[in-house]
């Protein structure tokens, strides 16, 4: 059993602890108090000695003290802290292998040294009853948790996966500890370069490979067991807060996205109550607006949500995020009407945001056009769903898009994409056969020409008239009739595409 | 001695001086010259002779700006005579060093003057004279300025301190002071012979050599403890003492002093204390610094001379010039004594 220096430097009972000279990194594996230092044994190798009472006449009589300590074989000397110790003795206790320290409570050092030297028992009867003290203190969030574990018990605590560290507090875990991690095991004690972790699996569904970290520095391996031991009785009450921050997370989520849908209702007629709700919310209408919409097949939108926080929260301007439907829309908002450079400063920036998740998540990405006021938002954010609907539609590397560059025509077909004219386009077409509905597309694309209509399928030019005829009798209607011709080429559209959608790749 | 031995004589006075004891050179302007004098030996005169010790004692400070008349002494030499009936025949040093060295060759010039003190080297206190510290009562006289006398009879040595420092405060600040009157047969014993012909030898040595070195300190007799520069000088009022650090290269040096240096330590070991004389001296001109000339930055050699046996041959001698005596602790012990 034996106590390190880097041990007491991080030990939470500890603070004004000061290294005057020697090693900073020392071992020592006795500890002895004594207010006289003619009680102390004749030889006391390797070991710290606490002097809590030291009466000088000059520093020539410190000089002497590291010598007889030296004699002795002590490595270390703990003086009060208001003890002057000059740069000439400092060298000495150097020269002469002696660590200096500068304690300002002698009696806590001896009593942690104490502990420590007590081997894993004592120390996990510490570790444990400091982090059931960071329990007891109420919590705002995971942060604030692992802010307590860590202030209590001294030690670096910190949340990792697989993909890096989730969320830290207090001394970081070394890089290379974190390489050593095995995801598998239940329990890790690791041990890099004098730091020591221990990790243990969170439970916490929908997240493989959680883990929890407490890192600490210059234990033995008996002190590192009793880490191991403090992470597990830990873990529980991080996992329970997980699990708390989740909910709370769904349901933020739930509320918010209630809360677009009532503002895209009714963002041409704001009254009062929802004007409150949006102010709650830090929902600024006013200004000029730039939607943006996240989908993705691969993750919840929770979790895209999640992921996109962070970088979010770099973007120059105000920024809102919103789960709503089967991604995540938001929008940028800016209080003056932007310059040119500005909006493509913003749209850069969420193309970065889309290639960054597109590696993650294979998103797909819309932004709509820049808006002013209520009315604009809304439609902003609409425009930016319309174009993450095509751009979902379209191969890996085109899925972004931006609706101030689609065609009215893509528009156009983004709107028929949706729940109501699908099934309606499908009820109307359906009845016809498939080379029936192809001569009718057909037909609509080259202007009622069978010239072109019959080229293009390679059939004869009456055979195009016969299907028409028969289709028109079908579907009782008209052909002739501006209106049925626009309907009907936009229900051809859809259900086609979608027929293509649906086939086999390849 | 004549004249002409002056400049060797103060050089070895100052060593004897160990740091304190004031500069001889102060009392240079009382040798006329064209000086002489004769110094006698035990053996030069009869064993019932008479012999007083006399010198300054109080500020050598003040002493270097205002000189003191030579025939004040007589007046306190009186003032003995007049006590013990015994009419004074010759005249010794109380303390063979420093300035008090050179006042003596001046004093009393009609009476033999016998090459003998009370110290052997310089030391701060009254009650450190041989006679006191043997316990033999000596009788004391000093001059308190505007003619009066004040006459100390059987008293304890620390009474005998207190009060004749009060003599020397109601005066300028330092006082003649004559002490003892006792036949030579009696006086052997009791005080330390030879100091005067040592200091001259130690002056002429140091002055002749090439180089301060190990190799002069053997030739004195003393040892070469080490050199470096003055990093720090740091003064502790209620010791009264002043610890210098000097930064050498291998080793690191502390000189514990108080009016003269009471002890030298390497890397926390004693290596030389009080009563053995340690001096300190300026490495590239070869002048010896006293304690109150110690600036930060300069670079010195230090060096320890042994002190007179005298102090060694009884326990209570020694008690009364150790560092203990001044009430430093842990110094008394040399515990490096290469």
């Amino acid at each position: 059993m034996s106590v390190s220096l880097p041990a007491l430097l991080q030990h939470p009972d500890l603070p004004g602890l000061e290294v005057l000279a020697g090693d900073p990194g020392v071992v020592w594996s006795e500890v002895y108090l004594e207010v006289r230092e003619a009680d102390l044994p004749a030889v006391t190798p390797a070991s710290l000695v606490i002097l809590p009472v030291v009466d000088l006449q000059g520093q020539w009589q410190l000089d002497a003290l590291l010598r007889r300590l030296h004699t002795r074989g002590s490595t270390g000397l703990a003086l009060p802290a208001a003890l002057p110790v000059d740069e000439a003795t400092r060298r000495l206790a150097v020269q002469l292998g002696i660590t200096l320290l500068h304690s300002p409570r002698p009696s806590v050092l001896a009593r942690v040294c104490w502990l420590l030297l007590g081997g894993s028992d004592a120390l996990t009867l510490f570790l444990v009853g400091r982090i059931s003290r960071s329990i007891e203190r109420a919590a705002r969030d995971l942060d604030d948790l692992l802010a307590h574990l860590s202030s209590e018990t001294g030690l670096g605590v910190c949340l990792v996966d697989a993909g890096g560290v989730v969320a830290q507090a207090g001394d970081p875990c070394p890089p290379e500890a974190l390489e050593q991690l095995d995801f598998g095991a239940g329990r890790d004690l690791i041990d890099v370069g004098g730091t020591a972790v221990a990790a243990v699996a969170v439970d916490e569904r929908g997240r493989q490979g959680l883990r929890l970290c407490l890192v600490a520095r210059g234990l033995d391996r008996d002190q590192l067991r009793a880490l191991g031991a403090a992470a597990l009785v830990a873990m529980p009450a991080v996992a329970a807060r997980l699990l708390i921050d989740r909910v709370d997370e769904i349901s933020d989520a739930a509320r918010t996205s209630s809360l677009l849908d009532e503002f895209l209702e009714r963002a041409n007629a704001l009254d009062g109550d929802l004007d409150k709700r949006l102010a709650e919310h830090r929902w600024r209408v006013e200004g000029w607006h730039l939607g943006f919409r996240f989908v993705s097949r691969r993750v919840e939108p929770l979790e895209l949500l999640r992921s996109l926080r962070a970088p979010r929260d770099a973007l120059p301007v105000d920024s809102h995020a919103v789960v709503w439907g089967d991604g995540v829309s938001g929008w940028l908002t800016f209080r003056a009407a932007p310059s040119a450079q500005e909006l493509r400063t913003s749209s850069d920036a969420l193309r970065r945001l889309h290639e960054r998740l597109a590696g993650l998540y294979d998103v797909a990405t819309g932004i709509g056009t820049l808006q002013r006021g209520a009315v604009g938002l809304a439609q902003t954010i609409q425009e930016s769903s319309d174009a993450a609907r095509l751009a979902q539609k379209r191969s890996g590397g085109r899925r972004f898009l931006h609706v101030d560059r689609l065609g009215l025509d893509q528009l156009l077909l983004a709107w028929t994409d949706n729940d109501a004219f699908l099934p309606a386009a499908t009820a109307l077409l359906g009845s016809l056969r498939r080379e029936d509905q192809a001569t009718l597309a057909a037909y609509l694309d080259h202007e009622s020409s069978l010239r072109e209509t019959a080229d293009e399928l390679g059939i004869h030019r009456n055979t195009v008239a016969q299907r028409l005829a028969r289709i028109e009798t079908q579907l009782g209607l008209d052909l002739t009739d501006p209106d049925t011709r626009l309907a009907l080429h936009l229900a051809c559209r859809a259900v086609i595409r979608t027929a293509s959608d649906r086939s086999p790749r390849g | 001695m004549t004249d002409a031995d002056l400049s060797d004589l103060e050089v070895g006075l100052s060593i004897l001086g160990g740091g304190g004891g004031g500069d001889p050179r102060t009392a240079r302007p009382l040798a006329r010259p064209g000086w002489r004098r004769e110094i006698f030996g035990f053996e030069d005169l009869d064993p019932d002779t008479v012999c007083i010790a006399v010198g300054i004692s109080g500020s050598t400070m003040v002493h270097s700006e205002r000189l003191l008349d030579p025939d004040a002494f007589g007046v306190a030499i009186a003032a003995v005579e007049r006590w013990t009936g015994r009419p004074v025949q010759a005249i010794c040093n109380t303390e063979c060093a420093g300035v008090n060295g050179m006042l003596t060759l001046v004093a009393e010039p009609a009476l033999p003057l016998v090459d003998a003190d009370l110290m052997g080297r310089a030391l701060p206190g009254l009650n450190q004279f041989s006679l006191v510290v043997d316990g033999l009562d000596p009788v004391a006289a000093t001059v308190t300025g505007a003619g009066g006398v004040l006459l100390v009879d059987g008293s304890r040595p620390e009474e005998f301190e207190r009060i004749l420092r009060g003599g020397f405060e109601a005066g300028v600040g330092f006082a003649p002071l004559a002490l003892g009157a006792f036949p030579l047969a009696f006086l052997a014993d009791h005080v330390i012979q030879g100091t005067l012909g040592r200091a001259l030898t130690l002056g002429r040595k140091w002055r002749a050599a090439t180089e301060l070195g190990p190799e002069l300190l053997a030739e004195l007799g003393g040892r070469w403890l080490g050199h470096g520069r003055v990093t720090a000088i740091a003064n502790q009022r209620e010791q009264r003492t002043r610890l210098v650090t000097l930064g050498g290269v291998h080793s690191q040096l502390r000189v514990v002093a108080r009016d003269e240096y009471v002890a030298c330590l390497r890397d926390g070991l004693v290596v030389a204390r009080a009563p053995d004389i340690i001096v300190m001296a300026d490495l590239s001109t070869r002048s010896l610094v006293p304690v109150d000339r110690l600036r930060t930055g300069q670079h010195l050699a230090v060096a320890s001379l042994p002190v007179a046996e005298w102090w060694y041959q009884r326990p209570s001698r020694l008690a009364s010039v150790l560092p203990s005596h001044y009430g430093l602790a842990g110094l008394d012990e040399v515990e490096d004594p290469t």
